[in-house]
C-alpha cells in the first residue's frame, strides 16, 4: 500500500526503465531494428521482420472531494508485437497486443465510493490484464486462401468482435473474396464470463461486380450465456447487406441494411463528397433503427442490461471541413436523434441534438504552431452541455521525430434536472498541458498534467516510456 | 509548410479501393511518413466516416487504409485510448448523459459488459457509510413505489429482505404514508 508519495521517484523507475532497457538491448543486438533475427523466427528465407512497441505510464491522479483528498497510483503497459517472415505474401505473420495495469494502492474495498475507481478496480485483483490479440497467419497456405489466421484475434468484418478461434480469407476468383470465422467469444468484462461458453461465428463475401461497386453479404451467429440476475441465455443471428458505391473521383456512397433474428434490425446511408478546388469536404450519414432492442447478446446488444430497451429512433449526422488557404480550417457539425414514437422518450431513450465547431490555425506565427478553439453543445429534454476550448500546439524537430507541447483548456456547463425542474449546474473547468518528445530514435516519453475544478477537484499526472521497434 | 492546402483531395486518394497503388502492396513497406493532407486537423472527428466507406475487404491487405496502417492498429487505439472528453468528471457523472441520449457513440468503442462491470462492481457517490439508513426516500423519490432510473441501472431487482418486517406495503401506498418515512 502507498501511503504516501514518497515511492514515486520508485514508481518513476518502474514506468520509465523497462522501455530504456530494451532500447539499451535492442541497440546491443542489432543498430537497425527494424529487422531483428530472432532464432524463434528464423525461416528458410532469412530473419523475421519484428516491429512493435513497447509502452509504461505510471499515474497519479488526487481527488478533492467533500473536503477529503483521495489519492490513487496506477502503472500501465501495453506491449504490441508484430512479426512478419520474410515472404510476407505467402509467409507467416503473428500480431500480439495485450494491456495491462495495476492498482499500486493495492485491493480496495468496493461497497463504499471511491473517487477515483474505474473499470480497473472493477475487480477482484489489484491486476488487470487484456489480451486483444494473439494470433498466427499463413498467407497463401493452399489454392484460393489468401489468409488463415489461428488464436485470439479482433474481427474484421462488420461487427466488432473478439474471438478465440480461426479465420479464413478466401479469394474466389478475381471478383470476389470472403472471410469465414469463429470461435470462442471473448468478453473482456463480463463478470459471469466462462471460457468456451460464449460461442461466435460468421461470413462475409465482398464482390466486386463493377471497379466502382462492392457489395458486401455478411452474416454473424452469437451465443452469450448469461448467468447474472434477470438475465437469459442469448443466441442471435444478425444478417447484413451493403453496398458501397464511387460515383466520380470525388464522391463515395453506401449503404448498409441488417435484419436480426430475421426481423430487420436498422439501416444506414452515407454520403462523402469532397471538393479539392474549394477545399471543402462533405458528410452525411443517416440512421434508422427499426423495432425496438431488448436483450441481445453481448456483441450485439445497444446496452440493454443498463439502460433497458433501445426504443425506435433515426439520426442524421451532416460534418463539413473548409479549408480556407493554407493555415486556416473550420469543422461544422450537426447530429440529431429522434424517436419514431410519439411520447415514449424516457430516461434512456431520448431525443438528442448535438453540434460542434472547429477553428483551426496551422502554422500561423512560428512553422509548427497551430491553434484550435472547439465548441460543442447538446441538448435533450431535461439535460443541456455546452463547452468551449482552445488549444495551443507546437511541433519542432526533425522528420518524424517531433517534439510536440500542448497547452489547452477547455470549460463544459452542464444543466440537469435529476428532480422536478431543480435546475441543477454543474460546471466544469479544466486545464491541461502535455508534451512528447523523442529521446532516441526508437525511445520517446511523454508527460502530462490535467486539472479538472468542478465540484469536485482532480489532478492527473501521468508520465511514461514508449519503444518502438 | 504544413498547413491545411489540399487537404481534402487525400481523403479519396487514401481510401481507394479496389487495386493498391503502385508501389504498396504485402511485400512493399509501410510509407511512414509524412501522412496525407487529409488526415491533419480535425481528422480523428472524420476518419470513422471514411472507414466505413472503405475498409471490411476480405482481401484488403495493402489496399486503402492498409497502405500504411496495420489492421490492428483500429483495434489498438479504440481499446486502450479515451477521447478527450473522457475526464474524471465524466467517469462519475456525465458519462450517463451522454448515454441516455446518445448511446450511438458509446458503441464505436464500449461493448454491453464494459458497463456491466463497472456499474456492478463499483459504488456510486451516493453510496456513502450511512447509505444504507437513507436510500429509501432516494430511490422511491416522491409518491413512487417504482424506483428510481438511477437505482435500476445496477439494481434490476431489490428484493428489500433485510427490511424491517411491514415492508409488503400495497403498491398504493407510498412508504411515508405508512407512516415511517418522512
Amino acid at each position: 500500500m502507498l501511503k504516501n508519495l514518497s515511492a514515486i521517484p520508485l514508481l518513476l523507475t518502474i514506468a520509465l526503465c523497462p522501455p530504456a532497457v530494451l532500447h539499451a538491448a535492442s541497440a546491443a543486438l542489432d543498430s537497425a531494428p527494424v529487422t531483428t533475427e530472432l532464432p524463434f523466427f528464423r525461416s528458410a528465407g532469412g530473419a523475421a521482420i519484428v516491429k512493435g512497441s513497447f509502452a509504461t505510464q505510471y499515474a497519479i491522479r488526487v481527488a478533492g472531494v467533500s473536503g477529503n483528498r483521495d489519492t490513487d497510483n496506477d502503472l500501465h503497459e501495453r506491449l504490441r508485437l508484430d512479426v512478419y517472415s520474410p515472404q510476407r505474401d505467402t509467409g507467416y505473420e503473428l500480431h500480439f497486443f495485450a494491456a495491462a495495469s495495476q492498482d499500486l494502492d493495492g485491493d480496495r474495498n468496493r461497497t463504499g465510493f471511491f473517487p477515483l475507481e474505474d473499470i480497473n478496480d472493477a475487480r477482484d485483483s489489484w491486476f488487470s490484464g487484456y489480451v486483444y490479440e494473439a494470433h498466427y497467419d499463413l498467407n497463401r497456405p493452399a489454392p484460393y486462401v489468401t489468409q488463415l489466421r489461428i488464436g485470439r484475434q479482433a474481427g474484421t468484418r462488420d461487427e466488432p468482435v473478439f474471438f478465440d478461434g480461426i479465420a479464413a480469407d478466401l479469394a474466389l476468383g478475381s471478383l470476389m473474396n470472403m472471410t469465414a470465422y469463429g470461435g470462442a467469444s471473448v468478453h473482456f468484462y463480463e463478470i459471469d464470463q466462462d471460457w468456451g461458453s460464449d460461442l461466435l461465428g460468421g461470413a462475409g463475401i465482398d464482390l466486386h461486380p463493377f471497379r466502382s461497386t462492392m457489395l458486401s453479404l455478411d452474416y454473424l451467429h452469437a451465443e452469450d450465456e448469461r448467468n447474472l440476475v434477470g438475465t437469459s441465455d442469448q443466441a442471435d443471428e444478425l444478417l447484413s447487406l451493403r453496398l458501397r458505391q464511387r460515383l466520380g473521383l470525388f464522391t463515395r456512397t453506401m449503404v448498409a441494411y441488417r435484419s436480426l433474428n430475421g426481423e430487420p434490425r436498422d439501416v444506414k446511408a452515407r454520403l462523402l463528397q469532397s471538393f479539392p478546388s474549394a477545399d471543402l469536404e462533405l458528410s452525411f450519414t443517416w440512421f434508422r433503427q427499426f423495432r425496438e432492442q431488448n436483450e441481445l447478446s453481448n456483441e450485439l446488444s445497444p446496452y440493454f442490461d443498463i439502460l433497458g430497451s433501445s426504443f425506435p429512433y433515426q439520426t442524421y449526422d451532416a460534418k463539413i471541413r473548409k479549408a480556407f488557404g493554407s493555415h486556416v480550417a473550420v469543422d461544422l457539425g450537426y447530429y440529431k436523434r429522434e424517436l419514431l414514437k410519439e411520447r415514449v422518450e424516457n430516461a434512456f431513450n431520448r431525443e438528442y441534438e448535438r453540434a460542434f465547431a472547429v477553428l483551426q490555425f496551422s502554422d500561423i506565427v512560428k512553422k509548427g504552431l497551430s491553434f484550435s478553439l472547439t465548441g460543442d453543445w447538446w441538448e435533450t429534454l431535461d439535460r443541456e452541455f455546452t463547452s468551449a476550448g482552445f488549444d495551443a500546439e507546437y511541433r519542432f524537430g526533425k522528420d518524424r521525430k517531433k517534439t510536440r507541447l500542448n497547452a489547452g483548456t477547455y470549460y463544459s456547463l452542464y444543466k440537469f434536472d435529476y428532480y422536478i425542474l431543480l435546475g441543477e449546474r454543474e460546471k466544469v473547468r479544466t486545464y491541461y498541458v502535455k508534451g512528447g518528445t523523442p529521446l532516441t530514435t526508437s525511445i520517446s516519453l511523454d508527460i502530462s498534467y490535467e486539472y479538472e475544478d468542478s465540484i469536485e477537484n482532480y489532478s492527473v499526472a501521468r508520465m511514461g516510456m514508449r519503444y518502438d521497434f | 509548410m504544413l498547413g491545411f492546402a489540399s487537404l481534402f483531395c487525400f481523403t479519396m486518394a487514401a481510401s481507394t479501393w479496389g487495386e493498391a497503388p503502385a508501389g504498396s502492396g504485402a511485400d512493399a513497406k509501410k510509407i511512414p511518413f509524412p501522412m496525407p493532407n487529409s488526415h491533419k486537423g480535425n481528422w480523428l472527428q472524420y476518419h470513422g466516416a471514411s472507414a466505413d466507406l472503405t475498409m471490411n475487404e476480405a482481401d484488403s491487405k495493402g489496399k486503402a487504409c492498409y497502405v500504411c496502417h496495420e489492421r490492428n492498429e483500429c483495434m489498438e487505439c479504440h481499446n486502450t485510448t479515451m477521447p478527450k472528453d473522457h475526464t474524471n468528471t465524466w467517469r462519475t457523472l456525465s458519462h450517463g448523459f451522454q448515454a441516455e441520449g446518445n448511446r450511438d457513440r458509446c458503441q464505436n468503442c464500449h461493448r454491453q459488459d464494459y458497463c456491466v462491470r463497472c456499474h456492478n462492481e463499483t459504488a456510486p457517490r451516493t453510496h456513502t457509510a450511512n447509505w444504507r439508513s437513507r436510500h429509501c426516500t432516494w430511490c422511491h423519490y416522491g409518491s413512487s413505489l417504482a424506483p428510481d432510473d438511477n437505482c435500476v441501472v445496477c439494481h434490476k431487482q431489490a428484493l428489500h429482505t433485510s427490511a424491517p418486517l411491514g415492508h409488503t406495503i400495497s403498491p398504493t401506498v407510498t412508504c411515508i404514508q405508512v407512516g415511517c418515512h418522512q
